[in-house]
């Protein structure tokens, strides 16, 4: 409904008044619209008139007054209106803050292991990785958490359909409580640290072979090994990193991983520690460029020192498993 | 104590007790502003952006009629409470009596 106010002003002369209940009335259905707003009209007219009897005001600050003590009519619209006057209500906050946590912690990490070994395979520094992965694990972050608020806003608004509810965990079940925290077990730390290290390891082997900084990107392993050995190394990583969640799954460590754990160590030391030995492990071209710059380099060195830490570590892998085996059986 | 938590309980009792002063009101047909005067004067201060569309809330819940007067100075929605309205007002008074009659005796 227009109305066409002509003033000499040329500019709309609406008052106070009528602003404020444009306002207030906007967002409702055309059928009530028009009644509202005169009930609002004839109510603010009320108001204005006691202010000026009981306090003396002129009609102008009345009026003004008036509308002060209504307050903001995007309240009173919402009122009218019966729309939520939050996004996220405390009914629905429990399930989102629960929904938000989990989705960030699963899909951030997994993202930037991701992103790393692309990176890493597409070439650059160290630095350049860094940031890349960095940049989009900021993104894929912000994304979830704009992602979930809105599914979350729309359901608080009611527009969620039942099955929407169901899959965002609105309804809250006993099932869903969260085993106590034991001893050192099922640590998500000890998880998520392990596989960025999986991650990173297996980045690196890729890396070396295109991005090397010796020479001419030199690769440091011999590339012969792509034939068998190194496709099998980034596959014992997989496994190692299967094996992460499988423990994580199950709470944490028990005698039976802890043997698994070793027997996975010993895999994964065998082929490094033989083709060491056999001087097979580092690219010959590589170790020449090494002694151009560095003439008392000796391969076999290295070859002793990569067979040492590679068993130091298999050992103390090994242990460590079973110490936290020990405490966890002991706290529970 | 002091007289902000007086102040906040005694605000948080009274809320429910609005719709139930509203109805007892509204035997006699009263528009927004009239009510919200007599409302506060019998000690239910209530904001008029809570008033006016609890109003509207209640009507659509048939628990209120309304019916524009135009013979005043200014066109005025004059509400009046329904059967069903002071069917409910019976309900909410007797509740009302009982939590009264609970808590006495708890004490």
């Amino acid at each position: 409904m227009a109305t066409h106010q002509t003033t000499t002003t040329g500019r709309s002369a609406a008052s106070l008044t009528d602003r404020y209940v444009h306002a207030a009335t906007r967002g409702l259905p055309d059928s009530q619209r028009d009644d509202v707003a005169d009930e609002l009209r004839a109510s603010i007219g009320d108001r204005a008139e006691a202010l000026q009897h009981a306090e003396g005001l002129d009609a102008e600050r009345a009026e003004y007054v008036a509308l002060e003590e209504l307050g903001d009519p995007a309240r009173l619209a919402a009122g009218y209106s019966g729309r939520a006057l939050q996004l996220i209500g405390p009914e629905l906050y429990p399930a989102y803050v629960r929904v938000l946590r989990s989705v960030l912690l699963a899909a951030v990490p997994t993202v930037a292991v991701v992103i790393a070994i692309i990176a890493a395979l597409d070439g650059g520094s160290a630095g350049s990785i860094l940031g890349e992965t960095l940049w989009i694990a900021a993104t894929v972050a912000l994304h979830v958490c704009f992602w979930i608020t809105l599914a979350f806003a729309l359901t608080e608004r009611g527009v969620a359909a039942g099955d929407v509810r169901g899959s965002l965990g609105v309804q809250w079940a006993p099932d869903q409580l969260p085993d106590l925290p034991r001893e050192r077990s099922g640590s998500l730390l000890e998880m998520v640290s392990t596989l960025v290290w999986l991650g990173l390891l297996a980045g690196a082997v890729v890396w070396q072979q295109f991005r090397s900084p010796l020479g001419d990107h030199e690769p440091v392993l011999d590339p012969d090994l792509w034939s068998f050995w190194l496709p099998l190394i980034l596959a014992l990583i997989l496994v190692e990193a299967a094996f992460e969640v499988v423990k994580y799954r199950a709470a944490g460590w028990s005698p039976t991983l802890a043997t698994v754990n070793v027997g996975l160590g010993a895999l994964f030391a065998a082929p490094l520690v033989y083709l060491a030995a056999e001087d097979r492990l580092l690219n010959p071209a590589a170790v020449a460029e090494v002694q151009a710059e560095w003439s008392g380099f000796d391969p076999e060195t290295l070859n002793a020192a990569i067979i040492v830490v590679t068993l130091a570590i298999w050992v103390w892998d090994g242990v460590d498993g079973w110490l936290k085996t020990r405490a966890a059986s002991a706290a529970a | 104590m002091n007289d902000d938590i007086l102040t906040g309980h005694l605000q948080e009792l009274r809320r429910g007790t609005v719709v139930m002063a509203a109805l007892a009101t509204l035997s006699r047909p009263t528009y927004g502003y009239a009510l919200l005067e007599t409302l506060a004067e019998a000690g239910f201060a209530v904001d008029a952006n809570t008033l006016y569309p609890l109003l509207r809330r209640l009507e659509k819940q048939g628990l209120l009629t309304s019916e524009w007067n135009t013979e005043e100075s200014r066109p005025r929605k004059f509400y009046r409470v329904s059967p069903d309205g002071e069917t409910l007002l019976r309900a909410l008074l007797d509740e009302w009596r009982t939590l009264h009659a609970s808590i006495e005796g708890l004490r």
